[in-house]
């Protein structure tokens, strides 16, 4: 009996001793994976302890502003709020209230297709509308799709986001271009300075309580967020709103295609004002390409006669005499087969200066000028003007032009090119060639944005015309905006105006010939002997009825000017008013504003005879003989009095309604046919 | 005689440190609530500062004050033959 207890013992101590084993080894085991955890480290649970208590947060920078070059804001940055969605998350959701979707649909005003696709995508986010306005929240709440005041259906959360502005409209939107719905800039300025503008994302790691609310900031995040840089134009926005309004006036005037108006300091090369038609407005989205290009860099054309100042510098640089005469050949010559005449018939010009060939806008004189000067004259400074090249500003989209090969110059290529034709030149290349006359021969780098350390202010400008010939060139451009000159509508009182006209041909794509209907009337000029010195180029692409830039780009010319003048206080020579007593000025302030007419003077007016005023105080005129003359000739008998007058065919003056000797009244219509 | 491990300034000292230990870093979380707090408040002022940038940028813009001028004041441009000019450089 006692043998049998203490072999029941042995068993007892025996298994206790294996249990405390097993316990021994499994608190071994705990403590080598203890050890393992806490000292040597397992990647699996850091991870999933970073998971659980850091979070990587993600700081967008703000985008850079774009202002204009006194400050004023053209791009601005607001937050806004867009919608978004778990898919995953709010099927079960959708099934359980089926309306939810009709209800989405009618507060976003988006269709039951679109946002079920946009909800059907197996993932865990998804855009359900991004920038959603004031109204869009409002019918969220109207559609009960708010919970509370603040959240939203599970599944669906709003997210901040920045929102680009543009708080004056279309005022420079053709520079300024725009950016997609993520911010990036996709055109204009936006596209160009992006990388400026847009920053540096950085993101930091911070440590969150259970709430996911951050509770150490373990490093300054301000001290890594890289900030958009902001652009500074040297846009003048004041004046380009001016200048964009008077040119919005003539465009529909004129019914023109396009238009594009340029101011630039010839001294600094620096665009202030830079006005393109069509236009757009940036706040709204999907507006079509051909508004939004800026057609000044982007647009080439063949500049016309607007080349024949350039093509007479590059003659007298060359040492072409001054008092050297071309004979204008009566009106016509052939070179190579190929008839070039002056672009109205009955020009049949004789011997010509080169004042003459600019004044009277010679496509002979200009013709027989480059054919003399020859390619070793003219192709060196064309390349000097640096035409064939962008003029490096930058500005995203520019072309170059097109110069002809310097191996394929003919004898019939230099004539074209003395009158214009032949070569193919943006709005920009032209200003910069012309500000190079005004400014004493140099040829400055155009410039759109002011920067502290820009490749601009390290390179030097270099002379392309010695400053007796810009001078000849002056004097000559002055005459062109004299009484009897092409463009004395861009005559300005008070001011030596100084300009040229050109109405280009343009070639039909079709035909692969000069169109007859379509041409881009420019005018390039500028005030001489005033400060600050600004070149301004006009131009209306296919003006319809009176085509002619001495009609259309010349009075589009002076209204720039007179906008510019005022903006920048450009002092004029007229006097007399400073020194009449103040009394004077008002009456004439008060003429001005009462648009007193007087009183007609019994006398041949330009060709009108006046015959009397009529009770509702419009004048009646006598219809002069006009069979003969020109369109332009025309148009300075009838100028000024309001007629609408419109013409049909080329050439002379065939047939006219009212016919010669039948009164006609102000603002009556005139009929002219015109005849080769 | 029993040799003494633990005396009572030193379990004294492990509990005061281990208290301050806690309290400091309750601290520092309170103080980063707080932190945060006015980050927000600074975030939400910026906000409203760049709202009000945006609507005087507006309202000072060419279009809206011509727009007032003429509605308003039935103000319009000038024609050039009112513009006089009364003193010059010349």
């Amino acid at each position: 009996m006692k043998k049998k207890k203490s072999e029941s013992n042995s068993i007892f101590i025996h298994r206790a001793r294996v249990l405390l084993v097993l316990v021994a080894l499994m608190g071994v085991g705990i403590l080598y994976r203890s050890f393992q955890i806490q000292v040597i480290g397992d990647s699996r649970l850091k991870k999933m302890s970073q998971q659980q208590f850091h979070s990587k947060i993600l700081l967008r920078p703000k985008r850079g502003l774009i202002l204009d070059r006194h400050g004023v804001p053209l791009a601005v940055n607001t937050e806004i709020q867009s919608l978004a969605a778990n898919p995953k998350e709010i099927q079960s959701l959708l099934k359980e209230k089926k309306g939810i979707l009709n209800r989405l649909s009618r507060a976003l005003r988006i269709s039951k297709k679109r946002l079920q696709r946009k909800i059907s995508k197996k993932r865990e986010f998804a855009w359900i509308k991004r920038h959603l306005t004031k109204r869009d929240i409002k019918a969220l709440h109207r559609e009960k799709l708010f919970q509370s005041e603040n959240e939203l259906q599970d599944g669906f959360w709003l997210v901040k986001e920045n929102k680009r502005v543009y708080p004056q409209g279309s005022t420079a939107s053709n520079v300024i271009g725009f950016v997609n719905v993520d911010s990036a800039g996709l055109e204009g300025v936006e596209l160009w300075k992006d990388n400026d503008l847009k920053g540096q994302v950085s993101t930091f790691v911070a440590t969150r309580d259970a709430l996911g609310r951050p509770t150490f900031i373990q490093e300054s995040a301000e001290n890594y967020l890289k900030q958009g840089k902001s652009v500074h134009l040297t846009l003048d926005s004041t004046l380009q709103y001016s200048v964009e309004q008077i040119l919005t006036t003539h465009v529909e005037k004129t019914k023109s295609v396009a238009g594009i108006v340029i101011v630039m300091d010839a001294t600094s090369g620096e665009i202030l004002t830079l006005a393109t038609k069509p236009s757009f407005n940036p706040n709204r989205r999907g507006q079509a390409a051909g508004r939004r290009r800026n057609r000044a860099f982007t647009d080439g054309f063949e500049p016309g006669s607007t080349m024949k100042p350039l093509l007479v510098a590059s003659a007298l640089q060359s040492g072409w005499p001054k008092d050297k005469k071309i004979w204008g050949e009566k009106g016509s010559f052939e070179v190579q087969g190929k008839r070039i005449s002056e672009a109205e018939t009955h020009e049949k010009f004789e011997w010509l200066t080169l004042k003459d060939v600019i004044r009277l806008s010679s496509n002979v004189g200009a013709a027989k000028l480059g054919l003399e000067i020859g390619k070793e004259a003219f192709l060196p400074s064309l390349e000097e003007l640096e035409f064939g090249e962008t003029t490096e500003v930058g500005f995203p989209g520019e072309i170059s032009g097109w110069l002809p090969d310097r191996d394929r110059w003919k004898p019939l290529t230099l004539a074209n090119l003395g009158f214009g034709q032949g070569l193919f030149v943006t709005p920009i290349q032209m200003v910069r060639s012309y500000a190079s006359i005004i400014n004493g021969g140099w040829l400055i780098r155009p410039s759109l944005i002011i920067e502290k350390e820009s490749k601009k202010l390290r390179e030097r400008p270099k002379r392309v015309f010695s400053r007796g010939v810009t001078e000849y060139i002056l004097d000559a451009m002055e005459s062109v905006v004299g009484p009897d000159g092409t463009g004395k509508n861009a005559f300005v009182s008070g001011y030596r105006i100084a300009g040229k006209t050109a109405t280009a041909q343009v070639v039909d794509p079709t035909t692969r010939r000069y169109s007859k209907s379509r041409y881009i009337s420019s005018f390039i000029g500028f005030a001489r002997h005033v400060n600050p010195k600004l070149v301004i180029m006009t131009l209306l692409d296919y003006p319809k009825g009176i085509y002619y830039s001495s009609e259309t780009a010349a009075p589009l010319f002076k209204d720039v000017f007179l906008a510019v003048a005022s903006r920048f206080g450009i002092p004029h020579f007229d006097n007399t008013l400073a020194q009449k007593p103040l009394e004077s000025v008002s009456d004439r302030i008060q003429m001005s504003q009462s648009s007193a007419k007087e009183t007609p003077k019994r006398e041949i007016q330009n060709g009108l005879v006046w015959i009397e005023e009529k009770t509702e105080g419009t004048q009646s005129w006598k219809m002069p003989d006009l069979r003969g003359l020109s369109a332009r000739e025309v148009l300075s008998i009838l100028e000024g009095h309001e007629f609408k007058v419109s013409f049909r065919g080329f050439g002379v003056v065939e047939k006219q309604t009212p016919q010669a000797g039948m009164s006609i009244n102000d603002g009556q219509a005139v009929e002219i046919r015109l005849s080769e | 005689m029993k040799k003494k491990v633990f005396s009572i300034p030193l379990l004294f000292t492990v509990f005061l440190l281990a208290g301050v230990s806690v309290w400091l870093r309750l601290f520092v979380v309170k103080t980063t609530y707080e932190i945060n707090q006015v980050n927000r408040m600074l975030s939400n002022a910026e906000k409203d500062l760049e709202q009000v940038k945006l609507k005087i940028a507006e309202l000072k813009s060419p279009a809206h004050l011509q727009k007032l001028a003429r509605e308003k004041f039935e103000l319009y441009p000038p024609s050039s033959k009112q513009l006089v000019q009364l003193s010059s450089d010349r």
